[in-house]
């Protein structure tokens, strides 16, 4: 899966990021799709933990969006998925309102719950078990505290830039994360077993 | 991390009570980052960036939330700000200080200008009536950015007292101060002299202090010295005359300098 490897995600690419965001902004639309791939599975991660199995359908909103305005961006490769993290996080804010007004089928909740393993050999099959876990974790946080995780660690952002996004001060936002991985470690490791748990989406307990 | 995950990652260990923050990071990005993204989600989203181009003439402005460059917008403008401040500070400052030395240089007209120039208080203690000082060596420091040492004996005084110090020490030069020792011996005009010149001095030491160049004998009780300047007769320019009153004027300047300079920019 080819997990852990980046302390942070992205910004080991966030060189070859920017240029390609610079290309895009020029007309060139291969760099566009180039940006795309990059800033795409960390954003989508990031949706996930916001709003569960609806990320895709945000995350294509959001890239319209993206798409839209990329001429008024400014920045770099970090700057980059900064900007497109705030895009994205607003068009899942509008989407958990829209299903708070509209509240949606049970049904879903259990396909949260059911998202698929990558593999299934014995040892993936467990390591994608705990993932599953850690995802449910993360979505039962405080949401202060699992949007502060996932914009650190899932689109790999700085604190500042993770503040921004949040339109926090940095100090909350620092504080935020570590709290939220400090209770993160706590509660995985000490349970074991999960599917007893409802899970819980940002937008419900916001 | 990778390794620390796949061994400590949940995979069946209930002894492990507590991860560390690698540990749930990479538990984090494995569960919700799937590498490689879905074709027809990119293809929609080019799709939407060739129409844009297509659509919007690059006309687009940047807005304060589209600004991501990193912190520059903000220390730019900032160091910019302070930059610009700094030297209109230092152009002030400056301006003051030539401004002060356009008062020190035009108040030679006389120094009964001085106290409708200078009244501030500071200036009454230390020079009660204005003195002409004596200028045998340097004939102004009035624009000299240094302060004169107002506690330092004149040429004379220096002169007696090196004398006194050269006979003490039994005519060894060297047991003088370097610096005193030289002007001694440029007073006398010559190493060879020394002894000869101080004995004459000891002998009348009114007319030794008329040697100097001074012709004020009431002058020596303490005014400032006016060979200590680094010899900026230019800035002293601006006075008239022969070199006696250069040299009361560039000390006249010297003494008002300091508290001078916040009234030029009255004037």
């Amino acid at each position: 899966m080819g997990q852990g490897t980046e302390p942070r995600r992205g910004q080991a690419y966030d060189g070859e990021l920017g240029a390609a965001v610079a290309r895009a902004q020029q007309g060139d639309e291969a760099a566009f799709a180039v940006a795309y791939r990059f800033v795409q599975p960390g954003l989508l991660g990031y949706l996930r933990g916001l709003v569960g199995d609806d990320a895709e359908d945000v995350a294509s909103d959001a890239w319209l969006e993206i798409a839209r305005d990329l001429g008024r961006f400014r920045g770099d490769g970090a700057g980059f998925r900064g900007w497109t993290a705030t895009i994205a996080r607003h068009r899942a804010l509008d989407h958990l309102r829209r299903q708070r007004v509209r509240p949606r089928p049970s049904a879903l909740e259990q396909d949260v719950l059911e998202l698929p393993g990558p593999q299934s050999t014995h040892d993936q099959a467990l390591e994608a078990l705990s993932t599953e876990h850690a995802l449910e974790l993360v979505r039962g946080l405080p949401p202060d505290q699992a949007e502060a995780v996932l914009l650190r660690v899932v689109v790999g952002l700085d604190g500042p830039a993770a503040a921004r996004v949040l339109g926090k001060r940095p100090g909350a936002v620092r504080t935020a994360a570590h709290r939220g991985l400090k209770r993160l470690a706590g509660q995985l490791g000490a349970e074991k077993s999960v599917t007893d748990e409802a899970p819980r989406t940002l937008g419900e307990s916001t | 991390m990778g390794e620390r995950q796949s061994d400590g990652g949940l995979s069946g260990r209930g002894s492990r009570h507590a991860l560390i923050d690698s540990d749930v990071e990479a538990l984090i990005i494995a569960s919700l980052i799937r590498d490689g993204v879905d074709a027809e989600a990119e293809q929609r989203a080019v799709a939407a960036f060739r129409a844009a181009r297509d659509a919007a003439p690059r006309r687009a402005r940047t807005r304060r939330r589209d600004d991501w460059r990193p912190r520059q917008r903000c220390y730019l403008g900032r160091s910019l700000r302070t930059t610009l401040s700094v030297l209109l500070a230092s152009l002030t400052l400056g301006g003051v200080a030539v401004a002060a030395i356009g008062v020190a240089g035009s108040s030679d007209e006389g120094t009964k200008d001085a106290p409708e120039r200078s009244p501030a208080p500071s200036s009454a203690p230390r020079d009660p009536a204005p003195k002409p000082p004596r200028g045998s060596h340097s004939p102004g420091t009035g624009a000299g950015p240094s302060p004169a040492h107002p506690d330092r004996p004149d040429a004379a005084r220096d002169t007696e007292a090196h004398c006194g110090a050269y006979e003490r020490a039994g005519g060894r030069g060297n047991a003088l101060e370097g610096t005193a020792w030289q002007r001694l011996v440029a007073a006398a005009g010559g190493e060879r002299n020394v002894t000869a010149y101080c004995a004459e001095r000891r002998e009348e030491p009114n007319a030794g202090r008329g040697g100097s160049g001074n012709e004020d004998p009431a002058a020596n009780d303490g005014a400032p010295d006016a060979n200590d300047g680094p010899g900026n007769g230019p800035g002293s320019g601006t006075a008239e005359g022969p070199d006696g009153g250069a040299g009361r004027n560039g000390g006249e300047g010297k003494r008002s300098q300091p508290d001078g300079r916040p009234n030029g920019r009255h004037d």
